[in-house]
């Protein structure tokens, strides 16, 4: 199983081409996706998601390439930085609703629900408001949305963002907990522990694949230095990050 | 199964105040009385009830759409299409409508039950496709706008969408949104197909154009989509409108036409009893005969028939009008009644006093003749024709043939401003 992304173009209105003939796949497992900000990373994410439709090229998730297909979006679960709330509607109806919009009968969404609640440790909260949630909370709860649909690739844009080292811990178990067999890209600036998370890294920079294999092969890109992630990541996109 | 308890769902708490507003507006001024029997104008009547049923439609599918304002990405990347969620949010919207409309039919049909006939379908579909433009119309802005402004925008365009077609002077304009139906039919009347058609047009093309533009901005459509459907949907809007005021271009101020006479059902000679099947009683007939009977053998020289119309009568039947719930008293003063042209007199430059002194008597006359004998008949005229009572009664001192003589002459009179009216002997 794999997502692939083939000659890939894309430029966001009146602005010069983000994308010119990009090509990356990712396969299962859990994929880290570095780059600094402004590199396509979001962009690149919001296209695999069918959020956004790429001027050129296809995106494909093994034979299935049309991103606006029902099929597609039902395999494909995507998360921006900011979780959106449905208001008035609590955890657990929220986890529904996400199963629901990806296609699943409204009863069976509900008992997924339930399990997906359980595995990212909100059961406690599913009868709450969910704007009531913290944002560690809300993006378990965006987790959860995943898992309720079984999607066979979860894109996470910046997960890690705004939370504190418990949330992210916290977190982190939770991408670990998830099927081996699912195709997990997480774009992220955090670039600790990546060996313990990720089994791959792509580092994006200006709309280019500047690196493309193991997390093993990208730490020794900076091996011997006291932070050789920070090193390695400055090898392919510049220092100043 | 439903995603969201029932309770929780906007409209569904608009509901009972909706059910109680129809029940207080019925109790206050609509009870339905007037055209009971009359199926066709039981329906049209319900009408008036758009304006209480629509606005919980249009602010709660406001108020629905506004959540998904909010919740964008949740909907980005649904597999399900736009169409289908936006259905799957505003059904409790239109269920309630329905509801709101459906029980002030039966409300106001409450005295209609058993009477033969039914609720036309074509005005049902006319109302159901109202209230989908309302519904619609509440999403689209609730997608486009804030809560704070696209709620009580709802309310307000729903409203004045109502009311200020209703009232305005261009009649055709007034066909599509639907209120004018109310003012459809006497017994005598049905409803031209174009009134309901036009509104049924214009509704449902408008409310594909309002879903279209509230799921312009859906996801992952690019620009050109964006503008193609914007365009669509503004051409729909223009379509809807220019065919439904097409469809509507020769109809008046009301939505009626002459019902056919074929539908009349005749019965007996002399007289021949003509009645539509709402009024095809045999106590109606009974009683019609009876004042009939009683009047020739006064020796007025009488027409052949007896037909149910709100047109004038002329010199070969007598147009009466008669309700679902027509008492017999009621029955032979409308009987008497139809004797004198529906205007009473004759508008002369002098003798309008004596005129309508006159016309007084005679249908005091008419009606006290007419009742004799008949059972719960008073014998009384109603309104004004009462100040003739006195005077009728001391012609009916008179002999005979006196009587009629000076009927007929004064009947002459009161329409005809070169015979001059005799006062009572």
């Amino acid at each position: 199983m794999a997502l692939s992304v083939r000659d890939c173009c894309f430029a966001y209105r009146r602005r010069p081409p983000l994308f010119s003939n990009l090509d990356v796949v990712f396969e299962a497992g859990r994929t880290v996706l570095l780059g600094p900000n402004g590199a396509g990373k979001s962009t690149l994410l919001a296209l695999c998601g069918g959020v956004m439709k790429p001027g050129g090229g296809t995106i494909a998730l093994n034979e299935e390439s049309r991103t606006t297909s029902p099929k597609y979006r039902a395999r494909v679960a995507w998360l921006p930085q900011t979780v959106s709330v449905f208001p008035g509607l609590t955890v657990r109806e929220q986890v529904v609703y996400y199963g629901w919009l990806k296609g699943m009968p409204v009863a069976a969404a509900k008992i997924r629900a339930d399990d997906a609640l359980e595995l990212v440790r909100l059961t406690s909260s599913s009868s709450k408001k969910a704007r009531e949630l913290s944002g560690g909370q809300l993006r378990r709860l965006g987790i959860a949305g995943a898992l309720v649909q079984n999607a066979d690739a979860i894109l996470l844009d910046e997960p890690f963002a705004g939370l504190d080292p418990t949330q992210r811990d916290s977190l982190s178990n939770i991408l670990l907990a998830l099927p081996g067999e699912t195709i997990l890209v997480v774009s992220t600036h955090q670039i600790e522990d990546l060996s313990s998370l990720y089994t791959r890294t792509v580092v994006l920079d200006s709309g280019t694949v500047r690196f493309d294999g193991t997390t093993d092969k990208f730490l020794q890109s900076g091996h011997g230095a006291v932070d050789p992630a920070r090193v390695a990541y400055a090898s392919f996109v510049g220092a100043e990050e | 199964m439903t995603l969201r308890p029932l309770w929780r769902r906007p409209a569904f708490l608009l509901l009972v105040p909706a059910l109680v507003l129809v029940l207080l507006y019925s109790r206050a001024y609509l009870d339905g009385r007037d055209f009971a029997g009359y199926w066709l104008a039981v329906t049209a009547n319900s009408a008036i009830f758009l304006f209480i049923s629509a606005a919980p439609a249009a602010v709660s599918a406001a108020l629905e759409a506004s959540r998904l304002r909010s919740a964008g990405s949740i909907i980005a990347t649904s597999s399900r299409p736009a169409f289908v969620v936006i259905l799957q949010q505003i059904w409790p919207s239109l269920a309630t409508a329905f509801g709101v409309q459906l029980f002030a039919l039966l409300l106001l049909s409450r005295n209609t039950w058993g009477a033969p006939g039914e609720s036309p379908i074509i005005l049902l579909v006319a109302f159901a496709a109202i209230l989908i433009f309302h519904t619609a119309l509440g999403y689209c802005l609730g997608r486009l706008l804030p809560p704070v402004l696209s709620v009580p925008l709802a309310l307000f365009v729903s409203y004045v969408w109502l009311g200020f077609t209703w009232s305005t002077p261009f009649f055709p304009l007034r066909y599509l949104a639907g209120l004018a139906l109310v003012s459809c039919c006497r017994i005598d009347e049905t409803m031209p197909l174009e009134a309901p058609a036009a509104a049924v047009i214009f509704s449902l093309l408008g409310a594909v154009a309002f879903t279209l533009i509230a799921a312009r901005r859906w996801r992952g459509q690019r620009a050109l989509t964006s503008i193609v459907l914007a365009g669509l949907a503004t051409t729909l809007l223009g379509v809807g409108s220019v065919a439904g005021l097409n469809v509507a271009r020769d109809l008046g101020p009301q939505p009626t036409k002459p019902r056919e006479a074929a539908q009349l059902s005749c019965e007996g000679t002399s007289p021949q009893v003509c009645l539509y099947p709402e009024q095809d009683r045999t106590e109606v007939r009974t009683v019609l005969k009876r004042a009939y009977s009683n009047l020739a053998r006064t020796g007025l020289p009488l027409a052949g028939s007896i037909t149910a119309s709100s047109e004038a009568s002329t010199a070969a039947t007598y147009n009466m009008a008669i309700g679902n719930d027509t008492t017999t008293d009621d029955l032979v003063y409308s009987f008497a009644s139809s004797f004198v042209h529906p205007s009473v007199i004759a508008d002369c430059p002098t003798g309008g006093k004596q005129r309508q002194a006159s016309a007084n008597v005679i249908v005091s006359w008419l009606t006290l003749e007419a009742a004799r004998g008949i059972d719960k008949a008073s014998g009384i005229p109603r309104g004004f024709f009462q100040e003739g009572r006195a005077a009728a009664i001391s012609l009916t001192r008179l002999d005979p043939s006196e009587q009629v003589a000076w009927i007929e002459h004064n009947r002459r009179a009161i329409l005809d401003c070169s015979t001059i009216p005799r006062p009572v002997p």
